[in-house]
Parts: structure tokens; C-alpha cells; sequence
């Protein structure tokens, strides 16, 4: 029996599906909104405890953005539809996928 | 200006004085509030986006912006009813915002703060100096007035959350 490592192509179902879901929700920085502000949006629209969402609220604060939520673009599309009903500078950005 | 949260879920602004109250209610006055905020401001930011993204957001998420906007909007021009009326005392106007109105005021003060800020470049964050014109210091201190109402809302609104969730 051969021990040669035979390099299976990937099914296109899962290249599609994985596609799919390499998107991600990004919160820019602007320097008008109240960090509780914030804080308590990340809260009520992902459900984050105060703590993480607090986290989070610092890495837009500090980095300028930071990603909230992965997943699929149709869900993805509605998180950034919430956060813009509160005002705050959300977009959802494509991961590109590992080679 | 004195804030207090009654045990209905109710923020009762009192205390007000004449020139205050002016000052809160002259911005919201404005018309076209929920569509300049999305061909200024949240339309700006997406420009880098990818275009199918840029194309579903104008025809999807952007009417239903519209109606979201609009409605606080008209919540919040409903509850600035109650500054409007001359009360016995220059000093004695009352804003209530109902606990149901608690939502559209928390979105439109943002709003708010957002278009009274990027038009002329201002930061919140700068220190009223001399270098101001008189203008230019009066939207600072309307963004820091709709600032403390929002800070009140915030802390009323997360006082009634969940346990986890403080």
C-alpha cells in the first residue's frame, strides 16, 4: 500500500459554505458617540455581558475599529443594519478565505 | 436642569430654564433629519465598501433606516411638546421622556450630536476656547446638553437590564 499523501481537492460545497460565512460585522471609531453609549448598544444587539462588551467598546476606542460578529452575509447585513439604526459606524467587511 | 427616574421607568428633566429649553428643542426642529444622516454621514462611510454591499444597503437597510428615523423623530418632537408650553416660572420647564419614548430618544440624540458635529468639523472633545465663534460654542454646548440627557437615558436603561448583563 502506497504511503503517499494524496491531496484531495476541496468540494465545492464547502469552498461555497465557507465563502458563506467569511464575513464579519466592524465598528469603526467616531468621536461623537458616549462610550456607555456604546457599551450598552454592543450589549443590547449581541447580548455581550457588561465586561465584554466594555471590551470591545475600548478596542474601537483605542484601535479604531473592531469586529463584533463572523458569520454569514445575510445575518451579518441585518447586525450592521441595528447597529446603524444606533448611529454607529458599522460595515461588514468579506474575510478572505486562508489559500 | 435636574434628572430624576421615576418607578415606572419614566426620566423626569426639571428645572429647566427658558434659554435651556430653547436650546434643546431648536435642533430637532430641523425637517429632514433621517435623510441627511444617511447621505452624510452613514452613506459616506460605506463608500469603500464593495459595490454589491453599497447597492444592498441603498435598496434594502436604507428605507427601513428612513422609517426607524422618522418615527423616533416624531416621538421625540411629541415628548419636546411639553418645553414648548410657558410655565409660571422662566426657570421651570420639564422634559418627560416616557419609558417607552426611551429608545427613539437614545437613537435621535445621537443623531443629533452626529449632524451638529460633522457639517463644521467640531469635536465634542475640544475645549471651548477663545478660537470659537459664537456659533461654533453654542452647537458645543447643545452637543454637550443632548450629551448629559443621553448619559441619563444610558444609566436609566442599564439600571432595569439583566443581572449578567451589569
Amino acid at each position: 500500500m502506497s504511503t503517499d499523501t494524496i491531496l484531495l481537492e476541496k468540494p465545492k460545497v464547502f469552498q461555497q459554505a465557507a465563502a458563506e460565512a467569511a464575513w464579519q460585522v466592524v465598528v469603526y471609531d467616531d468621536p461623537v458617540n458616549l462610550m456607555s453609549y456604546v457599551t450598552m448598544v454592543f450589549q443590547k444587539i449581541f447580548g455581550l455581558t457588561k465586561n465584554k462588551a466594555e471590551q470591545k467598546m475600548l478596542e474601537v476606542h483605542e484601535q479604531g475599529r473592531s469586529a463584533l460578529w463572523s458569520g454569514n452575509r445575510e445575518e451579518g447585513e441585518l447586525y450592521v443594519e441595528k447597529l446603524q439604526g444606533y448611529l454607529l459606524t458599522a460595515v461588514l467587511e468579506h474575510i478572505p478565505c486562508p489559500k | 436642569m435636574i434628572c430624576s427616574l421615576d418607578r415606572s421607568g419614566n426620566l423626569l428633566f426639571h428645572e429647566i430654564d427658558s434659554h435651556l429649553a430653547q436650546l434643546i428643542i431648536e435642533p430637532f426642529e430641523e425637517k429632514e433629519l433621517s435623510s441627511k444622516i444617511i447621505n452624510q454621514y452613514l452613506f459616506k462611510k460605506l463608500t469603500k465598501q464593495d459595490p454589491l454591499f453599497s447597492q444592498d444597503w441603498k435598496e434594502y437597510i436604507v428605507p427601513e433606516l428612513e422609517t426607524l428615523f422618522l418615527s423616533c423623530h416624531q416621538q421625540v418632537l411629541e415628548d419636546l411638546e411639553s418645553l414648548k408650553k410657558h410655565p409660571a416660572h422662566a426657570h421651570s420647564h420639564r422634559l418627560i421622556i416616557a419609558f417607552d419614548h426611551r429608545d427613539a430618544w437614545l437613537r435621535m440624540l445621537s443623531l443629533i450630536r452626529l449632524l451638529m458635529t460633522f457639517p463644521c468639523r467640531m469635536d465634542p472633545k475640544i475645549n471651548i476656547d477663545d478660537t470659537l465663534s459664537v456659533a461654533e460654542r453654542k452647537i458645543l454646548l447643545q452637543i454637550e446638553i443632548f450629551a448629559l440627557i443621553q448619559q441619563c437615558l444610558v444609566e436609566a436603561e442599564m439600571k432595569e437590564a439583566p443581572e449578567h448583563f451589569k
